[in-house]
């Protein structure tokens, strides 16, 4: 039940977010409410077009706003709005999933990366080991986050977001084609993110992302360069320490106790005899 | 005093302590562990989560077992931290404390002292005169391993208590993240405490103490004279010292 097994990487499904595309519509974080059941709340007024500004328990997509000044080789510069539709990447070996505690968080065989929301204890381990701080908790105390739509994958479809938009930015379909999209997408001299990534997430990621170079800056408003989580990293690396530590230092110890303790008892038995002898001697 | 006499070489306070102490360490590994190592704990969070699943229709019994154990680890680890407080003041407070006395040796002395002792432990050899003469109620790897149980329980301690108030505290993910690295680093590091603790009092020399901290706190004079000659000195003087002061007030 607390087992994990992850698809290997060219196994499952996976999706190209191709952002030159994206006209920042923000349907797919409609159709992603709407498939889901997710409450919807009224908006609030922000200095960007991101709205709400991040994730939510009750917000599992958002499209996600950057500014940024795109600079041609005429010496002309102009500012330009990237929009990042976001949702949770579903890392190949989802630090998540081996965050909990409780094993609630299952990879499917497609590779998409689910909380069960009735094994959550709300430790928010999942959230601490995500580097994308994807998780959100609920009020109910448990954690929730995007399912990559898997009752629908499971049914042949493709996940809603990607069904409903209006440009095809997403492309969905077998790991190893759409793996093979980026990769041409990259030959083609594109930026692309999510395929060369740090082993903490499996080396990479089934939300794969893909820009032009001169608007790349805008990728970092959502994914980190560094996809690792230091401190987890450092207690993925303790963790075995301590266990294996603690066995073979017991192991160890329980070894020279013993031998401790038949030396000591040879000892006493010895002394015991002389003492005897000292004793019938001076009778 | 005749060597056949019992000295008190532990109080009834912390013989009390030690078992309160003794208790919850323990339940809060048990549960502490359920989070941290669910692989190797999973039957035992099963079986305490089986039959509270069972009225829940909608759980899983390893949660619920998981859930059970990080509710009790949140209570006891609030009960422990107030021990560790309470009774190390009372100690200090009431000039109690003689754990660290051997570290008002020179350093030079202090490591002598902890390659002997470790060298009796690990090899079997016996002191050298001159230490053996001047053990104290508490060796130099007492004081030392102390020290580690004084980082770890802090560790355990600031980073727990933050966790479980992380909200009223404000504390933000990247601290979350820390406060659990050294949650872990603390356990760690009392697990090590626990292991080398259990293993001196196991040793077949040190009996006596181990039946004293279970029993009534006494070890005989003769074997107290063998193991912290320096003690018994200053036990005896403090005793000749109290007869006198009787004395005089019944003159």
């Amino acid at each position: 039940m607390v087992s994990l097994t992850f698809p290997r990487r060219d196994e499952g499904v996976a999706v190209l977010v191709r952002l030159d595309r994206c006209i920042g519509c923000r349907a797919c974080q409609v159709a992603c409410k709407e498939w889901n059941s997710l409450e919807y709340r009224p908006t609030e007024f922000s200095p960007t077009f991101t709205t709400p500004q991040d994730l939510e328990p009750n917000v599992w997509k958002v499209v996600f706003f950057g500014e940024i000044t795109r600079e041609y080789p005429t010496g002309f510069a102009d500012p330009y709005v990237q929009p990042i539709p976001f949702n949770c990447v579903h890392c190949q070996t989802a630090p998540c999933a081996r965050a909990c505690p409780v094993g609630a968080i299952k990879v499917s065989d497609e590779g998409a990366v689910v909380i069960e929301g009735r094994e959550c204890i709300g430790c928010g381990y999942c959230q601490e080991a995500c580097p994308y701080n994807v998780p959100r908790q609920r009020e109910d105390g448990t954690y929730t986050k995007c399912t990559f739509c898997v009752d629908r994958i499971q049914h042949g479809m493709e996940p809603a977001c990607v069904a409903v938009c209006p440009t095809e930015v997403f492309e969905f379909g077998p790991a190893s084609q759409v793996l093979a999209s980026a990769e041409a997408e990259r030959a083609a001299g594109k930026e692309v993110y999510g395929l060369n990534l740090d082993s903490y997430v499996g080396g990479s990621i089934r939300w794969v992302y893909s820009i032009s170079k001169d608007k790349a800056h805008a990728l970092k408003i959502r994914l980190p360069e560094k996809a690792t989580v230091p401190f987890n990293f450092l207690r993925e690396v303790l963790n075995p320490v301590i266990r294996y530590g603690v066995v073979l230092g017991a192991a160890l110890l329980a070894v020279i106790g013993v031998i401790h303790e038949v030396k000591y008892r040879k000892e006493r038995v010895k002394a015991l005899k002389e003492a005897t002898k000292e004793k019938g001697g001076k009778e | 005093m005749a060597e056949r006499e019992r000295i008190e070489v532990i109080s009834s306070s912390y013989r009390f302590t030690h078992t309160l102490n003794l208790f919850l360490y323990t339940m809060l590994i048990i549960t502490g562990l359920m989070l941290f190592s669910i692989d190797l704990t999973a039957w035992l969070a099963y079986s305490v989560g089986s039959p509270l699943a069972t009225g829940i229709p909608t759980t899983e019994p390893i949660a619920q077992g998981v859930q059970w154990a990080r509710a009790w680890h949140r209570f006891l680890g609030h009960v422990w931290g107030a021990l560790i407080i309470i009774y190390p003041l009372y100690l200090v407070i009431t000039r109690r404390l003689t754990t660290f006395i051997p570290l008002k040796k020179g350093l030079r002395k202090q490591i002598r002292e902890a390659v002997a002792v470790s060298k009796y432990y690990l090899l079997g050899k016996p002191l050298p005169e001159d230490i053996a003469n001047n053990m104290d109620r508490h060796n130099i790897l007492v004081a030392h391993t102390a020290i580690l149980l004084v980082v770890s329980s802090i560790l355990l301690s600031v980073s727990g208590l933050a966790m479980v108030y992380r909200d009223a505290i404000g504390l933000d993910l990247e601290g979350f993240r820390l406060m659990l690295l050294l949650h872990d680093v603390g356990f760690g590091m009392g697990v090590l405490y626990v292991l080398l603790h259990i293993f001196a009092v196991l040793d077949p020399m040190n009996r006596p103490l181990l039946l004293a901290m279970f029993g009534d706190g006494r070890v005989s004079l003769r074997w107290a004279r063998n193991h912290m000659p320096k003690f018994v000195e200053k036990f005896l003087k403090k005793k000749e010292e109290e007869e006198r002061i009787q004395e005089q007030l019944h003159m």
